[in-house]
């Protein structure tokens, strides 16, 4: 977006601002995506329905009842809305696949496996067997897995969401096993592509639901952010302590690996690695690290807050997510899943948690943090320029922030409080932002799944492998299972401890 | 900052300290006394904020729900 990240001699006029971004990059494509859909779904507010042929999976024993379209007056479209949804994505993201010069064809082909895939093993998840979640029965004096009237002798209990598991199992074989076809593609892979533009859409339902308890959700607001500036503040400087002193790594790698093992992954490497003056491969090394190191904590901690709660409350599980887990993709996914696991074993212990608010407070958290990123930068970028580099001359922009901003995030707030507004005016419109919602959020649920499926098929373990890695790897494995997993937890539980997560209506 | 210290020492040690591919590139200089500053007003800072947000989010963000 930018020519470069300090100008020597501070003009101004060394640095363009290159305003085809707009159109050239996921962060504003994902932003424009998101609103897309977003607008198409206000449909209920016009009496009319434009996207509520795509679909929904619900939790089934009889295979017929698998999926249903997302408005009832489309249910004569019946399984023809996994073709519908397919080809309103296919050409929505061809659209921006090709803007951002991507190989087209190869986009397509890609995306057309990892739809299929995505739905089918989506509805796999769906299974009664899998996702029904033990209920209490006054009749039989104890909690059975129920679907409709149906009870079943034993389920996982997974929910549906237990469908992200297997599509990040699925997709972590495909590209570890069979290496030759997954690298056909990754050109379709993009989870930071579908996770932005999930969130974007998210904004939708959070905003819907802050209506119905707006202090509430300051309340979750606020405190994500007191979290992330005390993360920020402890992290990075005992990675960076840690990797220096003890590990002997000179700046131009402390810094960057400090910010991604820190906080904010991938995007807060590459602008640290900027900000600080690193060679260029040296932030894109740790990316991949990170990446990986990312799923691995996907595959963890979300079943270890399983097992925390009720220790710890679900919205301190939430937060904890949003801290611990780094890249956009693999926090909001780790959000979804401690969401389903703890709503389901609270489930069991007779508490209906209404949905959503633990991922709301994996979200929130790691949306500031991303936030924080081009303030971060910048305020290294100063302190490197002024204090530790000593050049003098060299101007830090304040504007670089900006540019550092994550766009997707205006996105997320626009649906936020477009919806706020609307459900908070009055119950008519409540009802009708209702309609809307039930309309985008299956979609939103979908691009996550997306996200699940293409985080395994991106993530390739031979990185832990790579010739002379050995001391990064070795820093980040002392540095997350150290502390950073730990003093966030405490961050978490210090902010959210007291926060409960709100009962389900009815 | 005992048990950093402690854990960082204990595994630097296990681990090979031969230079990796990691140090190419720029040379290694020790902690240079502005980064020591740098490192201990952020953790300084960090706990001074703590109690601020403690405090603000308790009075003025209590759960309303």
């Amino acid at each position: 977006m930018i020519s470069i990240f300090i100008s020597p001699g501070g003009t101004m006029s060394q640095q363009k601002i290159d305003w085809s971004a707009m159109w050239k990059k996921e962060d504003w494509w994902a932003l424009w995506l998101g609103l897309l859909i977003f607008f198409l779904g206000l449909g209920p507010f016009a009496n009319i329905s434009l996207i509520g042929w795509n679909w929904h999976g619900n939790v089934w024993i009889d295979i017929t009842k698998a999926i249903s379209p997302n408005n009832k007056m489309y249910e004569w479209v019946g399984w023809g809305s996994l073709v519908l949804q397919y080809i309103f994505l296919l050409v929505l993201l061809c659209i921006g696949a090709y803007a951002m010069k991507y190989n087209l064809k190869k986009f397509a082909a890609g995306f057309t496996f990892i739809y299929w895939a995505t739905a089918i093993i989506w509805i796999i998840g769906c299974w009664g067997y899998s996702a029904a979640v033990p209920t209490w029965d006054p009749k039989l004096g104890r909690a059975v897995p129920k679907v409709g009237n149906v009870v079943l002798p034993f389920s996982l209990g997974l929910t549906p969401e237990g469908g992200f598991v297997y599509l990040l199992i699925v997709g972590l074989i495909i590209r570890n096993a069979f290496r030759g076809f997954a690298e056909k593609l990754l050109d379709a892979a993009r989870p930071e592509w579908y996770i932005k533009t999930a969130i974007v859409l998210l904004g939708t339902t959070i905003g819907v639901k802050a209506a119905g308890a707006l202090g509430y959700a300051m309340v979750v607001l606020f405190r994500g952010l007191c979290a992330i500036v005390e993360a920020y503040l402890i992290y990075w400087p005992l990675v960076y302590f840690i990797s220096r002193k003890y590990f002997k790594m000179t700046k131009e790698w402390a810094a960057p690996l400090a910010s991604g093992i820190s906080v904010c992954g991938v995007s807060a490497a590459i602008a640290t690695g900027a900000a600080v003056k690193s060679r260029p491969f040296i932030p894109i090394t740790l990316s991949s690290i990170i990446v990986a190191f990312a799923v691995v904590e996907l595959l963890i901690l979300p079943w270890l807050s399983w097992a925390l709660y009720p220790t710890f409350s679900g919205m301190v599980m939430g937060a904890w997510m949003g801290l611990a887990v780094k890249t956009d993709g693999a926090a909001a996914a780790s959000g979804a899943l401690v969401d389903a696991l703890i709503r389901a074993k609270a489930a069991g212990m007779g508490l209906n948690l209404e949905s959503g608010w633990m991922l709301t407070a994996a979200i929130t958290t790691k949306i500031f943090i991303d936030i924080f990123i081009g303030v971060w930068a910048f305020v290294l970028a100063v302190i490197w320029v002024t204090w530790i580099e000593r050049k003098p001359g060299e101007k830090v922009r304040k504007l670089e922030i900006w540019f550092r901003f994550p766009k997707f995030i205006i996105g997320y707030f626009i649906t936020f409080l477009v919806m706020l507004a609307i459900a908070a005016s009055s119950s008519a419109a409540a009802k009708l932002a209702n309609a809307a919602m039930g309309e985008i959020d299956p979609i939103r649920v979908f691009f996550f799944a997306m996200t699940f499926f293409s985080i395994g098929l991106v993530t390739d373990f031979r990185v832990f492998r790579k010739e002379g890695l050995g001391k990064v790897i070795v820093v980040y494995l002392i540095c997350l299972f150290g502390f950073i997993l730990w003093i966030g937890l405490f961050i978490s539980w210090i902010f959210f401890h007291n926060v409960p997560v709100p009962l389900a209506k009815g | 900052m005992f048990w950093f210290n402690f854990l960082g020492f204990l595994v630097s040690k296990l681990v090979n300290a031969a230079e990796t591919k990691a140090e190419e590139g720029e040379a290694y200089h020790p902690l240079l006394p502005i980064e020591k500053k740098f490192i201990a007003y952020s953790l300084i800072l960090a706990v001074i904020l703590l109690v601020i947000l403690i405090y603000v989010s308790y009075t003025y963000f209590g759960v309303a729900h």
